[in-house]
């Protein structure tokens, strides 16, 4: 399987040399193959949301390198950090992150408007994605006016529109119930099948029991405390 | 394509502000409506100043006689004609009234003189005794037309009947508005204006280069004589808007004080909304360049909206509404009766003076923060 995520003794410490420092990572190592579906798993406070923030080119490191595709993002300049990101990683966050009082499909076509893709173009792929979730009915709508499992498929919906490589989804079940969680389950093996790597951080054991799962890290203190392969 | 789609982005997030951006809309457009109508009111009151004075003398000598203005005897006009330059010299009557009925000033003005614009009179002017022809702001305080008659009270507070043969049309009110145009004799029998007398005299010279020497000559002949040159009323014109334009100006600073501490406000810090919105437009794939874009567009629609409302306000305001707030400072006791209505004159400078003190400070506090904002982390900024 050909690797797609390498990270080399990754370290971050926020607030470095202040009384209130907090290393998050310490010399993390790892890789995913492309196609992989890995969780992240953990107790809160372990570094699973600050692992996927740096892999995701969100932030960077205090120390290590980290490759996507053989680039190291750790070195790039924000102007071509932001582009990876845009081009490489679709993000579903643990509390949507999705804009209250635009409409859904507002929301779902929000990565492509800094992007050279025609109007007409934007709105058949975003209408192509809402119909694959289920919630093409809710395209108008406000995203107040949404239960939290309409939501999670709107922010599914935006993390897919750039047909990005990998997936990243930080505790997507945090705020749903059983029946939505498994319903995302099955929409998170739907993606994978298209070919996309999923990097999942999560504790709830229904995700990591899954069978989509690929691979499991457990993280401990900002250190990786083992790896399982179901 | 791209910025095109960041403008409409721009503008549906302002529209989802509505009510904030609207409020701000609205100082914003005050505060340019008033700093717009002064700047139009003394545009437009100079423009009509220096209409009224290209019609006036380039010379007009006074009698001057305990520093007031007083008659001056027609002897005086032989002995200007003698002096060398003097192309043509023409005593002038006139004076003023007050007509208590309708409480107004008047320019009471001799026919025949060949410095008023008669060219502009709508119907004709007094052909003979009995007869006048009056501006349109006597027209309309005393509700008459041609045909009808305006009774004046003389100096003997007898009541004089004169029959109105036209009135004045003119692009500028404020030359003909409070005029009224008699008969010379009527007029020097009117104010009981003795025989060897005049109000003033007009002098028209060969070289308008020698201006000020003939000036010097008259003054020096006749040391009781005032002698009046064109370029030094268009001079105390000047001095009279800007200084109460100066005035208004202060009083508009206090305006412009109040919007620096709204834009400050701004610029110092946006709410934790705001930076949450940038930091997911930030880790959806916008750089930071995207949402100064964004931000810079949401600053100009803001902006240039109030541009265009606070400039439309002064202009209604000024043009059709007369300037209400500001016509007692700015136009003086003199020419407040009749009221009259300003043609609109505007100087497209101003328009791009008000437009920079505006646009860029506004765009500025706009955009810095979002700067700030956007050069974070996204994972940072997305918490507030």
């Amino acid at each position: 399987m050909e690797c797609l995520i390498q990270t080399e003794n990754v370290s971050k410490t926020y607030n470095a040399r202040r009384p209130d420092e907090f290393r998050a990572l310490e010399d993390i190592s790892l890789r995913i193959g492309q196609g992989e579906v890995v969780v992240l798993k953990g107790p809160s406070g372990s570094g699973k949301t600050t692992l996927l923030s740096l892999i995701g080119c969100m932030s960077r490191p205090t120390a290590g390198s980290i490759l996507v595709a053989g680039k190291n993002v750790a070195k790039l300049p924000e102007r071509f950090l932001t582009r990876t990101r845009q081009r490489t990683f679709g993000f579903i966050f643990q509390q949507f992150n999705l804009l209250r009082d635009i409409t859904v499909m507002e929301n779902v076509l929000l990565p492509l408007y800094p992007r050279e893709t025609r109007i007409g173009e934007m709105q058949e792929r975003g209408r192509t994605l809402l119909v694959q979730l289920g919630i093409e009915s809710k395209q108008h709508s406000k995203v107040y006016q949404l239960s939290g499992g309409e939501q999670q498929r709107v922010a599914i919906a935006r993390a897919l529109i750039n047909d990005p490589e990998i997936v990243i989804a930080d505790e997507p079940t945090a705020h749903l119930d059983s029946k939505l969680s498994v319903d995302l389950l099955g929409i998170l093996d739907n993606i994978n099948r298209m070919g996309k790597t999923i990097l999942i951080a999560t504790h709830d054991p229904l995700v990591y029991e899954h069978p989509l799962i690929t691979r499991t890290i457990s993280m401990r203190d900002g250190r990786i405390e083992g790896v399982s392969t179901p | 394509m791209r910025h095109l789609k960041i403008l409409e982005y721009a503008l549906s997030s302002l529209w989802r502000r509505k009510y904030k951006n609207m409020a701000i809309i609205l100082v914003y457009a005050f505060t340019i409506a008033v700093l717009a109508s002064i700047l139009f009111l003394t545009h437009a009151l100079k423009t009509e100043a220096s209409f009224l004075l290209a019609e006036a003398p380039e010379l007009v000598v006074q009698r001057v006689s305990a520093g007031r203005h007083e008659l001056i005897p027609l002897e005086y006009g032989d002995r200007i004609r003698k002096i060398p330059g003097v192309a043509e010299v023409h005593p002038r009557f006139w004076g003023y009234y007050y007509d208590a009925l309708v409480e107004a000033n008047y320019t009471l003005l001799e026919a025949n003189a060949d410095h008023t614009p008669l060219e502009m009179l709508d119907g004709h002017l007094p052909a003979a005794p009995g007869e006048c022809a009056i501006g349109s702001g006597v027209a309309a305080v005393r509700k008459i037309g041609p045909g009808d008659d305006l009774i004046l009270v003389d100096s003997t507070n007898m009541g004089i009947v004169f029959e109105v043969t036209g009135v004045f049309r003119s692009p500028s009110d404020l030359l003909t508005n409070d005029l009224v145009i008699l008969d010379r004799a009527d007029l020097i029998e009117f104010f009981g204006t003795p025989p060897d007398l005049a109000t003033d005299i007009s002098v028209r010279v060969n070289n308008p280069k020698e201006i000020n020497t003939i000036a010097e000559k008259i003054k020096r002949q006749m040391p009781d004589s005032r002698p009046i040159s064109r370029s030094e009323i268009l001079r105390t014109y000047a001095a009279v808007f800007n200084w109460r334009s100066g005035m208004m100006l202060s009083v508009f600073a206090a305006a412009l004080v109040a919007f620096c501490i709204l834009a400050w406000d701004k610029a110092t810090g946006i709410s934790a909304e705001e930076k949450r919105e940038i930091g997911i437009l930030k880790a959806v794939g916008w750089e930071t360049s995207d949402i100064l874009e964004l931000k810079f567009w949401e600053g100009m629609a803001v902006s240039l909206t109030s541009l265009l409302l606070g400039l439309l306000a002064a202009y209604v305001h000024v043009f059709f509404l007369g300037a209400t707030v500001l016509t007692p400072v700015i136009k003086g006791w003199s020419v407040l009766f009749p009221t009259f209505r300003l043609i609109p004159f505007i100087d497209p400078y101003q328009i791009l003076v008000i437009g920079f003190l505006t646009v860029p400070p506004y765009v500025a506090s706009t955009v810095i923060p979002s700067w700030k904002a956007a050069i974070t982390d996204p994972e940072t900024a997305m918490r507030g």
